[in-house]
């Protein structure tokens, strides 16, 4: 089964979509920040990373780019809560601008994710 | 009563006693002998000449009485248009007032969606997730559910506050409101439920407007169900559409800039809406409906605040009429665009 990286800020979060994840039998491995990312995406190789695009500590362009600098075959995931100065529609356009593979917008539906999850390791 | 009929009756009034008083001296015999004392002088000239003083300053007096009329009715038209002037300063006020209050919202609206969303996530998550464990007790399922549809409703009025945020700019394409409203009228007509029936009375016009798709669509079908709503599921709700001109005044009422404009609107046979409802109507948060089961943004009072929203940022503005008992029509202004 395919090894998905996890990296929100929030525990909460975290927790969450890790039960919902592992649930569906994924592997997961969880980071905190956008750095503590980059490092477990170079140490892993996951199949596919789902990450918050506003981590503390690295834009959200940065954070692909050095994503798929760790490892090129790498396939993103977006989640974007919205922000103060963007809202969710351009926080995802920037998203896929910066070469995400899809982006959600939170909170997301267990079904939908599982869906975005399942379409992005299929593309 | 009026000045001019007052100093008529003090004018007879003294008249009457000028003339009693003549009489009773013997004006006209004093005149008489005094005339036949002083005959070597040229008094019968003098005597003319009286009553021709008299008639020389009544057309005087006349004339001044014309120009003080004149000035006083220019005075009075001033009046009129300051008047006038201050309660479009006034209106004016009213508009920023309410520019601002729906700016300072967004402001608000934009940074707690952030934050909420990343607490509704696990909310949603979880209690979907524990909802559909096999291993979980069925009084605790229960919960989950009812824990899961909140949460929904949460996210629902986080969505519907981020309307109000000023971040995204949204494509916007030039569209024929005739062509559009004509097929929007028949999608409703065919999803229409009850004895609730549609009619739309479309101008012949192939003239355009710069708008985004989506967000037209957002709003009439935002119009459309409060008309249905507020009928309780039977009558007519009929959509209209006009082109019209907005002089200086009618612009400044509307806060809009003079031109062409398409008028759009929704007309409900419900049982209308009072004064102060209407001056709330687009008021965020201001509902009249009870909270109700979800789906939508029934009851978050925001349906109407994002439809107001909406329209202003096309550079139009959308108004409400009313009487208790007679129905609703919300009235749409959106500027006629240069591509049509």
């Amino acid at each position: 089964m395919a090894t998905i990286l996890l990296a929100d800020d929030a525990p909460a979060v975290r927790y969450a979509l890790a039960a919902l994840l592992r649930g569906a039998g994924y592997e997961v491995i969880e980071a905190d920040s956008g750095t503590a990312a980059v490092r477990a995406a170079a140490a892993t190789l996951p199949d596919l990373v789902v990450a918050d695009l506003h981590l503390p500590g690295l834009p959200v362009e940065q954070l692909i780019a050095q994503l798929k600098e760790a490892y090129s075959g790498i396939r993103i995931v977006g989640l974007s809560g919205g922000g103060m100065h963007q809202d969710p529609e351009s926080a995802l356009r920037s998203a896929a601008a910066a070469g995400a593979d899809r982006a959600v917008q939170k909170p997301v539906s267990n079904d939908t994710l599982l869906a975005e999850v399942r379409a992005a390791l299929d593309s | 009563m009026s000045t001019s009929a007052r100093d008529l009756a003090i004018g007879a009034v003294a008249c009457v006693v000028l003339v009693y008083f003549f009489v009773r001296i013997e004006l006209v015999e004093l005149v008489f002998d005094w005339t036949r004392q002083y005959e070597e002088w040229d008094l019968d000239e003098i005597l003319a000449g009286v009553p021709a003083l008299a008639v020389v300053a009544a057309w005087f007096a006349i004339r001044r009485q014309r120009e003080a009329v004149q000035l006083s009715v220019r005075l009075e038209h001033h009046v009129v248009q300051l008047q006038e002037e201050i309660r479009r300063r006034r209106e004016l006020q009213e508009q920023l007032r309410e520019a601002y209050k729906v700016a300072a919202v967004g402001t608000v609206a934009g940074g707690l969606a952030h934050e909420l969303n990343d607490v509704l996530q696990p909310i949603v998550t979880l209690s979907q997730l524990h909802a559909e464990r096999a291993d979980t007790p069925g009084e605790v399922r229960a919960g989950m559910r009812h824990i899961h549809e909140a949460a929904e409703r949460g996210r629902d009025i986080v969505r519907h506050s981020l309307s109000f945020t000023t971040g995204g700019i949204r494509d916007t394409e030039e569209v024929v409101p005739a062509r559009w409203l004509a097929d929007f009228a028949a999608q409703a007509q065919d999803s229409a439920a009850g004895k609730v029936t549609f009619a739309a009375r479309l101008a012949d016009d192939d003239g355009t407007v710069r708008v985004n798709v989506g967000e037209l669509e957002h709003v009439m079908e935002n119009l459309l169900a409060n008309a249905v709503e507020a009928m309780k599921g039977s009558g007519t709700v009929t959509v209209a559409l006009d082109p019209c001109k907005l002089d200086a005044e009618e612009a400044l009422a509307q806060g809009l800039t003079v031109g062409d404009y398409f008028r759009i609107s929704v007309a409900d046979q419900g049982p209308g809406m009072a004064g102060e409802v209407q001056r709330h109507v687009f008021d965020p948060f201001f509902t009249t409906k009870a909270g109700t089961k979800g789906g939508g943004q029934d009851g978050t009072g925001l349906g109407l605040a994002v439809v107001y929203r909406l329209v202003r940022g096309w550079e139009g503005n959308i108004t409400v009429h009313s009487e208790p008992g007679a129905g609703a029509t919300f009235v749409i202004l959106i500027p006629r665009s240069g591509g049509g």
